[in-house]
């Protein structure tokens, strides 16, 4: 075939249609708002802020995916894909990366993303022992311990690309950018954003035109949106989970990603004893938990990480054995746990999951003849950390919630081992390398009982019935940028020209440019 | 008109394959056939135990928790023994001074192979990452009419089209942004190699593209970008924009001509005596057009993309339709015959592993003309292993 004939090939095409082309109904269909109800009252977009194992910062991270890139990704499969990297390689020890960026990738301001871009982004996310330098189009990641999951590190939790702008706010490389702010008249924050689609986007443009985001919608105000298809995708609530199934709304369900367990406080002498801390342990009924108070929407969780994460958490088992816990508490002292000096609990994570738990958790213990008072106290942020006034009476234990963020179990673990005791040594989980290093670590921590995992619960989503190509990773991960909507709108290509499949720039005369705010930190 | 100037490229043909095979040479990296991933980590995973227990004598006992079916399980637990007993570990129910728990388990990063080792009331654990699993070749199905469906290869990567030469013994896959060759080597399809083709615009979302091989020139359509290389000047490939139709290889662009409708996928056939046009469009109906610009039928039960194949059976020609899920959900194909200018379903429905992104007649020269297009090709999206598998879909006649 001559190359003059493929070109008549392409004019005679072009000349036979007069409108765009574009997908048939099982196809992606461009354009269209999708509107989303969130239950978090702000947004926080800037990943140098957000504090690991937050409720609020996994949302954050979940929105700040449709402004920001990062170097890699981890697909649906576990397979790593380049983002805004296209290379990587690394020496034998694991300890110098080198990532080679993707050439020709602009901010939403229509900037180009440099090297050093990447390097001045990532710099301030690393930990001391990592350092990271930009040459040519590349950079270089240095450690000083090896890091044979940088990858699954980089593929995750807040490791992405943006560039601060000298007003504070922050640009990105992703499929949509923020075009609006509205605040509320009541409180002055933000109540509402909107996203637009980043028509300039080197992964291509996303088939929405918009995202619109709405927060602090109460639970069930959003299952009503979404019932009268007022919203297209809201978080639901464990508990209107159900319901929601009953009515025949689409239910997406996560892998298990909120942790929720026991923290003994080393600092307390009432849970010194670690007899106590096992006949507490032997006393719980997770089981109960998962299946009754949270509807068999949750599993019973007897590892820190979950099994999809680490692959060896069903090694990690627990029992209820109510006769062993009253044989271990009838050789304690008298006075340990009993009603004159009560094991206090404090519930540090906010919602009423917690406090169900709590009160489970006093209700299991009292038939272990373990006296437990609960003391609801929610911290705002830092949900694992003990950030009670010096005021109030210590707590011997904790409730606490983690909302699991790094695709690295080991980075994950080490997150969670330095809020759970800042104090503590992580050089054994940093340098851990190996499956069989790390489940070594976590047993030993959950052998001496200090912390004592309750149940693991997914995350929900109730997805409107107009929502295509929905399929979110089983970590939490919307993917709103492959979503399409089904429903009829007026049409982005409507300008008339000769508009092919081309999905990089769909012809809608617009100028994103003009009207992009650059990001902001939401949170106080 | 198009034809009249491909036609005389016919006698050129014989020049393809020794161009094609030496432009291969010049600009595909390629790569080594995989190993079995999963089958040297176990043997890993036993050397760790006996070297754990001295060669001693141990009970086994076994468990799955991972996403491998009995068979691929029942291997691994095979391969763990035979290298046990290779490193002088006798395995026996009894008088066994360890006890030794083989599990595959699932994780993030693919399979882990644990072995818990038991003595007494000590355990140890030994923990080796498996991988992922081997490719999986799923069988022919085959079940009137019938409709068969044949797998050639699967690719981690994006594949929007799939087009033969050499006699079909040639395949290049079409990417999002490169192509990737195939050889046939007996009845297995290998792969060759790989190369990125240097376009200029943003990678689209859509798996959309049409690959052309020509006798000195080969060409590619991709959103937005058309790419050319020309295998006698040795220059490489080269992309400019592409702002039109995709064409499509089955169907002439004259007799696209005033089909107004936006479509995805076109599909030329004989019916009721002549030939015939069925577009599907975006309005998800598709339209069946006998030479004007108005559709005589429309027909609203079709998914996206479909192709024609002359099979010889029934009224000679049939065409085949994805159905009507969106690509988060397994899609089936079913052949039609066009009679009285209404479909009627002639062949079982095939079920895939994932939907179906594509469906093209395949480039070969034997169907440049148009009459001879005996097969199609489905790209597939396996949802369950996340590749991209190209199938062979062929109509057979009934008894």
């Amino acid at each position: 075939m001559k190359l003059i004939g493929l070109r008549f090939l392409a004019l005679s095409s072009a000349l036979s249609l007069a409108v765009a082309c574009s997908q048939a109904a099982t196809s992606p269909r461009y354009g269209g708002t999708l509107r989303v109800e969130l239950h978090q009252s702000t947004i926080n977009f800037d990943p140098r802020e957000w504090q690991p194992g937050t409720a609020e910062s996994a949302t954050d991270e979940k929105l700040a995916a449709l402004v920001f890139d990062r170097l890699v990704a981890l697909d649906n499969y576990g397979r790593v894909q380049p983002q805004l990297a296209t290379e990587w390689s690394h020496d034998p020890a694991f300890k110098r990366w080198q990532f080679t960026i993707r050439t020709a990738v602009k901010f939403s301001d229509g900037s180009a993303l440099t090297s050093a871009d990447v390097a001045a982004a990532l710099q301030p996310l690393l930990i001391s022992t990592q350092q990271i330098s930009a040459s040519g189009n590349t950079v270089v990641l240095q450690s000083t311990v090896p890091l044979p999951d940088l990858l699954e590190e980089l593929s995750s939790g807040r490791y992405f690309i943006y560039r601060p702008q000298p007003g504070g706010g922050l640009l990105g490389t992703g499929p949509f950018f923020v075009s609006e702010s509205t605040a509320s008249p009541l409180d002055g924050k933000v109540s509402r954003y909107k996203l637009s689609a980043n028509d300039s986007c080197w992964a291509g443009r996303p088939f929405l035109d918009a995202v619109e985001l709405t927060l602090n919608v109460p639970a069930l105000r959003a299952l009503f949106d979404l019932q009268l298809a007022r919203a297209d995708l809201i978080e639901l609530s464990p508990e209107l989970v159900r319901r929601a199934t009953q009515e025949n709304l689409r239910v997406w369900t996560s892998s298990p990603l909120r942790l929720f367990a026991l923290r003994f406080d080393d600092a307390q002498p009432s849970t010194a004893d670690a007899r106590l801390r096992e006949a507490l342990s032997l006393s719980l009924d997770r089981s109960t938990m998962a299946s009754v108070l949270l509807q068999k929407q949750a599993e019973p969780a007897a590892a820190l990480l979950p099994q999809w994460l680490s692959g060896y958490a069903f090694l990690f088992t627990v029992d209820t054995n109510l006769n062993r816990a009253k044989g271990i508490r009838a050789a304690l002292p008298a006075n340990a746990a009993a009603a004159a000096q009560p094991l206090r609990l404090r519930v540090d994570a906010p919602g009423d999951i917690a406090k169900l738990l709590g009160e489970r958790v006093a209700v299991n213990a009292r038939q272990a003849l373990l006296v437990v008072q609960i003391v609801n106290r929610a911290t705002p942020r830092g949900s694992a950390s003990d950030a009670s006034p010096a005021s109030d009476p210590p707590a011997g234990v904790h409730l606490f919630e983690w909302h699991y963020s790094s695709l690295s179990p080991r980075a994950e673990l080490e997150s969670l081992f330095s809020v759970l005791n800042p104090a503590a040594s992580l050089d054994d989980v940093n340098s851990a390398t190996t499956p069989e290093q790390l489940f070594a670590i976590e047993k030993r921590l959950l052998d001496e009982r200090r912390v004592l995992p309750l149940i693991a619960l997914p995350e929900f989503a109730g997805v409107g019935r107009d929502v295509r190509d929905w399929m979110p990773s089983r970590w939490g991960d919307w993917h709103l940028a492959d979503v399409w909507l089904d429903r009829p709108q007026s049409q982005p290509e409507s300008s008339g020209a000769i508009n092919p499949e081309n999905s990089a720039q769909p012809s809608e005369a617009r100028s994103p440019r003009s009207t992009q705010l650059a990001v902001q930190g939401a949170h106080p | 008109m198009f034809n009249r100037q491909i036609r005389p490229a016919l006698l050129a043909f014989l020049r393809l394959s020794a161009c094609f095979f030496f432009f291969s040479s010049l600009f595909f990296t390629h790569a080594a056939p995989p190993a079995d991933p999963l089958e040297d980590a176990t043997r890993a995973l036993a050397r760790k135990v006996a070297a754990a227990v001295h060669g001693g004598v141990v009970s086994l006992a076994q468990q799955n928790i991972s996403s491998l079916n009995g068979t691929e399980f029942s291997h691994l637990n095979d391969v763990f023994q035979e290298e046990l007993q290779a490193r002088g570990v006798k395995i026996s129910p009894n008088q066994s001074a360890y006890k030794i728990i083989f599990t595959v388990a699932s994780g993030l990063s693919g399979y882990m192979g644990v072995a818990q080792i038991e003595r007494g009331d000590t355990s140890t654990t030994e923990i080796e990452p498996l991988g992922r699993a081997a490719d999986f070749s799923p069988s022919e199905v085959s079940s009137g009419m019938t409709l068969h469906k044949e797998f050639l290869f699967a690719q981690e990567s994006a594949i929007s089209d799939v087009a033969f030469a050499s006699g079909g013994k040639y395949a290049i896959a079409l990417g999002r942004q490169e192509i990737y060759s195939y050889d046939l080597k007996g009845e297995q399809w290998q792969p060759g190699g790989f190369q990125r083709l240097p376009t200029h615009s943003s990678l689209s979302r859509e798996p959309r593209g049409a690959y052309y091989f020509g006798v000195d020139t080969n060409a590619a359509y991709l959103p937005g970008e058309f790419c050319v290389i020309s295998t006698l000047e040795h220059k490489g490939w080269s992309c400019e924009p592409f702002r039109d139709h995709m064409p499509v290889r089955a169907v002439d662009p004259e007799s696209l001509v005033g089909k107004k409708v936006p479509w995805i996928s076109a599909a030329r056939l004989e019916a009721d005596g002549g030939m015939r046009i069925i577009l599907t469009g975006k309005d998800g109906l598709a339209r069946l057009y006998e030479g004007g610009s108005e559709p005589v039928t429309t027909i609203p039960d079709w998914g996206g993309e479909i192709a024609s194949v002359k099979s010889g059976c029934g009224v000679g020609w049939q065409v085949l339709a994805t159905g009507k899920n969106d690509w988060t959900a397994p899609d089936t194909i079913q052949a039609f015959e066009i009679k009285d200018h209404a479909p009627r379903v002639v062949s079982q429905a095939l079920d895939f592993s994932g939907p179906v992104i594509a469906l093209h007649n395949p480039s070969s020269w034997n169907s440049v003309d148009r009459v001879d297009a005996k097969d199609a090709v489905a790209i597939v999206h396996n949802l369950q292993t996340g590749r991209y598998e190209a199938y062979r879909l062929t109509v057979s006649c009934a008894e």
